[in-house]
């Protein structure tokens, strides 16, 4: 793998560091970023962090960084989503493309913009944590900010709220490529969002994509922030998030996996001041030889804290999934309430799933708890419905679409809500 | 400090009164350890040229192995040539009756109140006991009684001269010598442990009982324990441990191995309390443990209960391979860690027979600046249809220092599997502690009743008598004075 690493190093030479007007300390980033994928380079089977998930396919090339210059991919309409009114940045290959973008927001207080356009025009306006020192956690971020360039910028002023949902579209369009991005949102003091991040591909393209989010939420804002994938099982994907919590802040975030191959999406949520509230919501259907894989961490840095998340999946075919999950309660941080599930369905006798839900408490006075389940559909509730008419298929389909209901609806987004149930009823139907 | 706390906190003091040293001359090999030391021990114990081999090939092994880090414990870097790796009070002849073991030995037991007086015993209890004083077996009782049976329950060490090939057979078919870092290494050096053989249809007529004593300083403790269950037999195991109060850590390295075949039954009990170190973690066991039982034949059976309350350190993960359909396999712990101590203990249930199920209950307590993790594994093969696990791991914290973890894997691949696991953690409410004192109860009495409440699904698995053990054990362990 290190030949991999000296041809993204040929290829970062070959941009040079300060493409797309870099500021210094992004120069200075991007030079530390790189030292450190050739010094590390990228994970092994034998990092706990990635032993379940197969390397090769995210790492065992190396993928080249789009150019300046979206690639022309004609309209876009088919792939938005029906009855979502929303503001809309649309990217292909990880650039920013402003023919396909709604026109900008004349918004009072709400600023979203691409990456690029930041970095040319407004480059101060990005947040200290952005602008500081970099300590990536593996080879993947540490490639992420090395390469990107463009991604979105959302900034809410305090006690401000956009009047429609922010949409962030990627579409991956060109076979080999690596779509990389770096994402910041930030909610000022009692803002509210809500942001739908949508990754998306043409037919057949088999390529990269990494991204990496932060998201900081100010005291007494609140976001609902949804990452969605629906790409094509060609297309692989690391998703790195990270989101930081102010006091009496609340963060609702889904995860939702329906496409791609190989698919990774790091989560850490850390509760830094009294008060916050943070629900992680998880989906994922995978068939075919599609694996899945949702590492998430929340970390209680402070007390009162409260903590909820529920990841459910379904697996058929030779599908993998995989769900790490861990809450963490920091020494001081007494009365976190804290409580994850994780539930599989397991429909073929070649899928498989690899579940850890972790708990590490250094305080006494908490409520935590886990459970994790992997089963099949009840014989007994099949026979129910089988007996009242319903063919097997569609009784397994629709055991199977309540399976996963419970966390369709509680997204706060009624279309995408309505989208993702036709999305998964297709793979079932399909699949089942 | 809140007043739950004020209150809990005289009570976790706690003295361990096992502590002692028994002055006794000791045939001990300077610490170190090379191939000379492995031939050294493999001649002292007279052993078969294959065995020399093979633990030959386990050190290899070990000397081409690296520490593992993956444990959530902290411990400075053992130094393992500065352990001596053989030990064994000095014996002028062989023994032929209780009568010719040193009385300074049978105090040492006495005080510590093991039963290896079988007079005494005849009176109360019966259960065959294997006392191990640091690296050798001083005494097994009951050999007669239990050969008669057809039992075999011997010191392995003996069990090499006597059943050479019943050893070879099964030594290592369930913990093989390259395992992991510590089981390589107690392959290359153990020096005694014991050996147990259930031929078919045979009930144990007893409890069999082990009892593992670190006497000598700068040693390590390597023993191998082998249970060897044929078709449709039952035994029922038991361990305990003591050691010393020294400032030094020791080092425990066990590996046992159970094989259950078709429609056997093998239970051990293991009641831990290792020296613990004091109040500010100086000293203590390093108890770095492999157990893992394989259950070969159709409705095998294995259950492991542990109650931990010794050692610095606990790192043992008593494991379970469900080969045969419609195997059981049952995993319930109480590990407990006060002042500076650190567990990290779970089990691993492989399941590959179809019908497989296993249990598993762990309790996890952790007290003053204790760290307390549990780590499991459930593996489902493909072919293990219909496999059943529940897995439930409750920790309960008392005070504000002390840290309790669970990280448990869940690796199916077989879609009829249905798993479960189910984890919580809570502390010792103020309102519960109110509600006892409002009705008459001590503290004391109040605290030791809330933990053995929490602990009564584990203790129940127990042997009655190791049961009362392990609920003074508990008290002690969280009492001092008051116990």
């Amino acid at each position: 793998m290190n030949d991999i690493v000296s041809r993204y190093l040929e290829q970062f030479v070959a941009a040079g560091p300060d493409a797309g007007a870099a500021p210094p300390w992004l120069r200075e980033q991007r030079d530390a970023a790189m030292a450190q994928l050739r010094k590390h380079g990228f994970p092994g089977p034998r990092d706990e962090d990635w032993r379940y998930t197969p390397l090769k396919p995210l790492a065992g090339k190396a993928w080249e960084t789009a150019a300046t210059g979206a690639a022309d991919i004609g309209g876009i309409d088919d792939r938005l989503i029906a009855g979502l009114d929303s503001h809309r940045l649309v990217f292909i290959d990880g650039v920013f493309s402003s023919d396909l973008s709604t026109t900008a927001l004349a918004q009072e207080g709400i600023s979203v913009r691409p990456l690029s356009v930041v970095l040319r025009e407004d480059a101060g306006a990005l947040p200290d944590t952005i602008r500081g020192g970099i300590d990536a956690r593996d080879g993947f971020q540490a490639l992420n900010i090395a390469f990107a360039r463009d991604g979105y910028v959302v900034d809410i002023a305090s006690d401000s709220k956009p009047d429609k949902t922010l949409e962030c579209l990627f579409i991956a369009a060109t076979a080999g490529k690596a779509g990389q991005t770096r994402n910041v949102v930030r909610l000022g003091e009692h803002a509210s969002a809500s942001l739908v991040e949508r990754h998306v591909s043409l037919d057949g393209v088999d390529a990269l994509v990494n991204c990496g989010s932060r998201l900081l939420l100010g005291a007494g804002s609140s976001l609902d922030y949804h990452l969605v994938q629906t790409m094509d099982s060609g297309v692989n994907m690391i998703s790195d998030t990270e989101a930081d919590l102010g006091a009496d802040a609340t963060l609702r975030i889904l995860t939702a996996t329906l496409g791609g191959a190989v698919v990774r999406n790091n989560l850490q949520v850390r509760l830094n001041a009294p008060g916050g509230h943070c629900d992680m919501l998880g989906l994922y259907a995978a068939t075919g030889r599609q694996h899945v894989d949702n590492h998430t961490g929340v970390i209680h840095v402070a007390p009162h804290c409260t903590s909820r998340e529920l990841y459910k999946g379904v697996l058929d075919q030779r599908a993998r999934g995989v769900f790490h999950g861990r809450i963490r309660v920091d020494r001081g941080a007494q009365k976190t309430d804290a409580t994850q599930a994780n539930n599989n369905l397991l429909l073929s006798a070649n899928a498989e799933i690899d579940t850890k839900p972790q708990l590490e408490i250094y305080a006494d006075d908490v409520k935590c708890a886990h459970g994790a389940t992997v089963g099949q559909l009840d014989e007994t509730a099949l026979f129910y419905l089988r007996s009242r008419g319903i063919s097997a298929d569609d009784a397994r389909s629709l055991l199977t679409f309540a399976f996963v209901n419970e966390v369709l609806s509680e997204i706060g987004v009624d279309a995408l809500a309505e989208y993702l149930g036709e999305g998964l009823a297709r793979r079932l139907i399909q699949h089942g | 400090m809140s007043q739950t706390e004020r209150e809990l906190a005289p009570l976790l003091k706690r003295d361990y009164k096992e502590g002692f040293v028994t002055e006794i001359d000791a045939d001990t090999l300077p610490p170190g350890l090379d191939e000379s030391v492995v031939r050294a021990i493999s001649e002292k114990k007279h052993e078969p040229a294959w065995m020399l081999e093979w633990r030959l090939e386990a050190f290899r092994r070990w000397e081409a192995m690296t520490l593992p880090k993956w444990a959530h414990i902290h411990y400075p870097p053992i130094d393992f040539q500065a352990i001596s790796y053989y030990s064994a009070p000095k014996q002028k002849k062989l023994l032929d009756s209780l009568d010719e073991v040193d009385p300074k030995l049978l105090e040492t037991y006495e005080k510590l109140g093991i039963p290896i007086d079988e007079q005494k015993m005849l009176a109360g209890v019966k259960v065959a006991v294997d006392a191990v004083f640091d690296s050798v077996s001083v005494a097994t009782t009951f050999k007669k009684t239990l050969r008669d049976a057809g039992v075999i329950f011997c010191p392995i060490s003996e069990a090499l001269q006597e059943f050479p090939d019943l050893v070879r057979q099964y030594l290592g078919s369930v913990v093989p010598s390259g395992d992991n870092y510590y089981a390589a290494l107690n392959s290359a050096v153990f020096s005694d442990g014991s050996f147990v053989f259930v031929p078919k249809g045979v009930r144990c007529p007893m409890e069999l009982s082990t009892y593992f004593r670190i006497n000598e300083m700068n040693t390590g403790q390597f023993e191998r324990t082998l249970i060897v269950a044929e078709d449709d037999s039952y035994v029922s195991y038991l361990e305990g441990c003591t050691a010393p109060m020294r400032d030094e850590n020791q080092l425990h390295a066990a590996v046992v191995e159970l094989v259950a075949m078709k429609g056997a039954e093998i239970k051990y009990s293991t009641v831990q309390n290792w020296y613990p170190g004091d109040e500010d973690g100086r000293g203590g066991i390093y108890n770095f443990v492999t157990k893992r039982g394989a259950c070969r034949g159709q409705g095998a059976k294995i259950s492991w209960t542990q109650v931990e309350t010794g050692s610095a350190i606990t790192w043992k993960y008593p494991s379970v391979i469900l080969e045969g359909d419609d195997t059981v396999g049952e995993f319930y712990s109480v590990a407990l860690t006060n002042n500076h101590q650190q567990a990290d203990t779970g089990t691993k249930m492989v399941h590959v027979g179809k019908n497989s199920r296993s249990t598993i209950i762990s309790k996890g307590i952790s007290a003053g600046k204790g760290q307390n993790a549990y780590r499991g594994l459930v593996k489902v093969l493909k072919g293990a249809d219909n496999a059943r696990n529940y897995s439930q791991c409750d920790s309960l914290l008392m005070g504000d220092e002390c840290g309790a973890h669970t990280f448990p894997y869940m690796e199916v691949k077989n879609p009829s599997a249905t798993i479960e696991h189910e984890a919580t953690t809570s502390r010792i409410g103020e309102d519960q502690l109110f509600y006892c004192r409002q009705r008459g109860l001590s503290e004391e009495d109040a605290v030791s009743m809330i933990v053995n409440g929490f602990c009564k699904e584990v203790f129940k698995e127990l042997p009655m008598e190791f049961a009362v053990e392990a609920q003074k054990l508990l008290g002690i362990s969280l009492e001092g004075a008051v116990g």
